[in-house]
């Protein structure tokens, strides 16, 4: 991002100012420490110079000192008189007074020409009259003009110690050569100087004769020469300096500043321990490097710091630009006037645009579809996600989901906008609720009652249907255990539990299971008792896994009637064919186990016969009912004469019931089936025969009727109800009244002539009044004078 | 005199019953439903009783349970006489307390000796 690359600018200039101002405070330092460190030892070395050539003037001076106090008896004439005459007492006199003016001297002597000595003082009877004459005062005196400053030695006698010799000649007017004068100097006086002129760091003052003898050297060691010590040779060659060297009994590096003793010829030193000198430099130079080192370690540690933040923004940099390189959601951004900034390779490939072609345009003019308002606006106000259309460079417009959002940066004012092509998921959603609505439509176009429900047995939906027969609307339900909405009872009147219900032992045994006939019980909302029929099935998943279970509830009142009337039938069938022949059968067990007189067995037989009849009759009904409802009955069309057949029915009944027949004469004749109309007719009237009392008469009339010819059979029996009427002619129907029941009969009389009437094309009725008895009546068509016809 | 009642509505089978049972010395007592079995049996006391179960009104089962809870005719023997032979009858034949159950069409010879047997032990 540009202000990404533009703060690691900034922060790698900051570095390099770091960096630069690190090495400038380091140089300094350095330079510090370099610079004063020279200073110093300059400084030390020239202090030791200086001390040097003080030194040196100090020893000159002496020496120059002592020399003139020799030179001064020499050169008086009446010293050289003396001398000339060798009169060496009075010379003494002289030496004492010189000693005398001249404490430090330690002696002084006279020699003559030759050498000898004769006199000196403090007298040293020892050295009188011994030649001299090879020392290096006495040759030194006679050579050199003024005085002689000899070389350090141990002298002969008395005296102690190393001694300097001073000498001068002492000669006549005519410089004609008398002899010398010699006075000794100990060389303590100089080991005196060095306390003089203190030399720090434990340094001394050195001082060498013309020979390279150290003149402060120790008194109990001998005599040495230094000549080998370049510095000593240095020196004593007229040179001066300051430098570093050995020195031998001392230790370490000494720096020593050299001088040459001017007139002498002599050489002073002044030395001391380089590392004592130059210590304080080491402290500050320790210091500096501390703190030169400490300057360090904060600018590495700074820079590594840095380098670190670089970096890291260096990877962000990259990190982010390589994240939106990958990230499959176009992300595009704006400035404040709408122009793109930023287009990244996704949103190359969503609006088929390169990023050069459209940065620096703006979003209305290339991603926007036109007519659509202020779209980064618009996300904005709406905050997170917004649906709306975009469109490619093709023009093709697309749904897409926009998030916006405000990009902070000082001093720009940025919008960046991720956009995602939902379009696929649109035409997923359409089709899911396309699906889901056929669903929906399906559920409620089914006719049986389905419900859903979880593992659990909570349910998730149930259609239409079962809303209609539980009585509760989906919204009510959905969530709640089915057990607990709807209660089913068993065939015993108890309710069943959860576990036990059809729909969890689906779902536990994972296989479809259905309720048997029709004894469950569901208690609706409003407590009416449905029975129910229950088929549940396990939703298993493609997985495998467990995702409910559905159950189609039916409504079996129908059925369960029918079965009801079906196990009613069976079981009057039943007890119908058994009645007659627990008679046959129990009758005629009696008359082969038992002695019956005639009227008993004439009894027994008249039972046994009429219950074979009766058997038969049975029998008979039950096969023309089933020959009804096979539908393979076809009646006859037969023109037939009503008086005739009505008179033999009731002559049926000559003795047992009057029967009155009461048909017009002229009468036309029916169009029947006689077989048929036989049946119908015995049926009718046996029945007003059997449904009445025995005194009362049965009727039998016929009458012309709009084309059809209308018979009824009227008894004088106890009536039906309106009740009873509605159920009168249906298979097995037998009025609950124990009169009725008491007589016996099938039930299917009325059942079979109904479908015989019918058939043929009439119609059946009954007409009555309660206590009073009924008319049943029934229509047939009148004759057509045409020949008989079958009609199919 | 000892009494046995018999309740059927169909008169053959009353007949059958009677012509049955009539040669030995106990009194036959007849009624043609249940709530007249009911009274004649509360009337009369007898020791045994042959109930038919089809029955219009009271059935057989009815009557059965009336007489056998009321601790006053609850001594009385029953023997339920059907055409039902299903499972759920027999069941509900033993729950009702009846002693017996003879289906149709039974033996007649059948049926005395399990009289004979009830009044035989009566005496024992």
């Amino acid at each position: 991002m540009a202000s990404n690359s533009e703060l690691s600018r900034r922060v790698r200039a900051g570095v390099g100012a770091v960096s630069v101002g690190m090495l400038v405070v380091l140089s300094t330092l350095v330079w510090q420490l370099v610079d004063s460190s020279l200073s110093r030892r300059k400084l030390v070395l020239e202090g030791n110079q200086a001390s040097a050539r003080i030194a040196g003037a100090l020893v000159a001076a002496q020496l120059r000192n002592h020399l003139r106090a020799v030179e001064g008896i020499a050169r008086r004439p009446d010293f050289e008189q003396l001398v000339a005459a060798r009169d060496w007492t009075s010379v003494q006199f002289y030496l004492e007074a010189i000693l005398a003016v001249h404490p430090q001297l330690g002696s002084a002597a006279v020699a003559d020409a030759d050498g000898k000595v004769w006199a000196r003082y403090p007298v040293d009877p020892s050295i009188i009259g011994q030649d001299f004459s090879s020392r290096d005062y006495f040759r030194g005196a006679i050579i050199s003009d003024g005085g002689y400053v000899s070389e350090v030695y141990e002298p002969e006698g008395t005296v102690k110690g190393s001694v300097v010799a001073f000498s001068v000649a002492v000669r006549d007017g005519s410089g004609k050569f008398l002899g010398v004068v010699q006075a000794t100097l100990s060389v303590e006086t100089f080991r005196l100087l060095g306390t003089e002129t203190e030399v720090p760091n434990g340094g001394s003052i050195q001082i060498f004769d013309r020979a390279g003898h150290s003149v402060r050297q120790p008194v109990n060691e001998p005599l040495r020469s230094h000549l080998s010590n370049s510095l000593v040779k240095k020196a004593l060659a007229g040179f001066s300096g300051v430098e570093e060297s050995r020195m031998p009994g001392l230790d370490g590096i000494r720096l020593v500043a050299y001088v040459q003793v001017p007139e002498v010829g002599w050489a002073v030193m002044v030395e001391q321990s380089k590392s004592e000198a130059l210590r304080p430099i080491a402290a500050l130079r320790g210091r500096l490097a501390g703190a030169g080192a400490l300057v360090l370690l904060v600018a590495i540690i700074t820079t590594g710091i840095v380098i670190r933040l670089i970096r890291k923004l260096d990877n962000e940099r990259t990190s982010s630009a390589a994240v939106l390189a990958s990230a499959l959601d176009a992300v595009v951004s704006i400035d404040h006037e709408g122009r793109i900034t930023e287009f990244n390779p996704a949103a190359e490939r969503m609006f088929g645009y390169r990023t050069k072609e459209v940065i620096g345009k703006t979003v209305a003019e290339t991603i926007i579809p036109t007519g659509l308002p202020n779209l980064h606006g618009e996300g904005l106000n709406k905050g997170s996600l917004a649906e709306t259309t975009a469109r490619r460079s093709d023009g093709r417009e697309f749904p897409v989901e926009v998030s916006v959002s405000k990009v902070d940066l000082p001093g720009t004012e940025s919008l960046l906008g991720v956009i995602r092509d939902i379009g696929e998921r649109k035409k997923a959603e359409e089709e899911l609720n396309e699906r889901e609505s056929y669903k929906s439509a399906l559920l409620a176009s089914i006719a049986e009652s389905v419900v859903t429900t979880d593992p659990d047995g909570h349910i998730t939906s149930i259609n239409p249907a079962m809303e209609t027969l539980g009585g509760w609307a989906e919204a009510e339900v959905v969530g709640r255990l089915y057990a607990d909405v709807y209660s089913i009872y068993d065939h015993s009147g108890r309710p069943v539990p959860l576990e036990k219900r059809v729909l969890s032992r689906a779902i536990k045994t994972r296989q479809r299971v259905a309720s048997n006939g029709f004894d469950l019980m569901l208690i609706t909302r409003d407590g009416r008792r449905v029975p129910i029929a229950i088929t549940a099935s396990p939703i298993i998943g493609n997985d495998g896994g467990m995702l409910g279970g559905v159950d189609i509830v039916r409504d079996v009142s129908a059925d369960r009637e029918v079965d009801q009337m079906k196990s009613a039938l069976v079981s009057t069938v039943s007890h119908e064919l058994r009645t007659p022949l627990t008679m046959i059968q129990g009758f005629s067990e009696l008359l082969l186990t038992r002695k019956f007189d005639a009227k008993q067995s004439a009894e027994a037989l008249q039972q046994i016969n009429a219950s074979s009849e009766r058997l038969g009759r049975l029998i008979d009904d039950l096969l023309s009912v089933s020959r009804i409802e096979s539908g393979k009955l076809a009646p006859r069309k037969e023109e037939l004469n009503l008086s005739e057949l009505i008179g033999e029915i009731a002559a049926q009944y000559v003795g047992v019931r009057t029967v009155r027949a009461d048909i017009p004469r002229g009468l036309p004749s029916v169009t029947a089936d006689r077989d048929m109309l036989v049946q119908i007719l015995t049926n009718l009237v046996s029945n007003a025969v059997k449904y009445s009392p025995e005194a009362a008469p049965v009727e039998v009339t016929a009458a012309p009727n709009n084309g059809n010819i209308e018979i009824s059979v009227t008894d004088r029996g106890f009536g039906i109800t309106d009740q009873e009427m509605n159920n009168l002619f249906e298979k097995f129907y037998r009025v609950d009244r124990p009169e009725v029941q008491k007589v016996g009969g099938t039930g299917l009389g009325l059942f079979i002539s109904r479908s015989l009437v019918e058939m043929q094309g009439g119609q059946i009725w009954v007409t009555s009044s309660a206590g009073k008895g009924s008319t049943f009546s029934f229509s047939l068509p009148v004759a057509s004078h045409t020949a008989k016809e079958k009609v199919g | 005199m000892r009494k046995l009642l018999m309740a059927d509505d169909e008169v053959g089978i009353r007949s059958l019953i009677r012509m049955t049972l009539a040669s030995k010395s106990y009194e036959i007592i007849e009624a043609t439903n249940g709530f007249e079995a009911l009274s004649l049996a509360r009337e009369h006391h007898p020791e045994l009783l042959l109930l038919d179960v089809t029955m219009p009104g009271m059935s057989g089962f009815e009557v059965c349970r009336t007489l056998k809870e009321d601790p006053e005719t609850a001594s009385m023997k029953i023997i339920m006489l059907t055409a039902k032979a299903q499972e759920a009858d027999v069941t509900e034949g033993k729950g009702s307390g009846a002693d017996d159950y003879f289906t149709k069409p039974f033996s007649p010879v059948a049926l005395l000796r399990k009289v004979d047997e009830v009044f035989a032990g009566d005496l024992n």
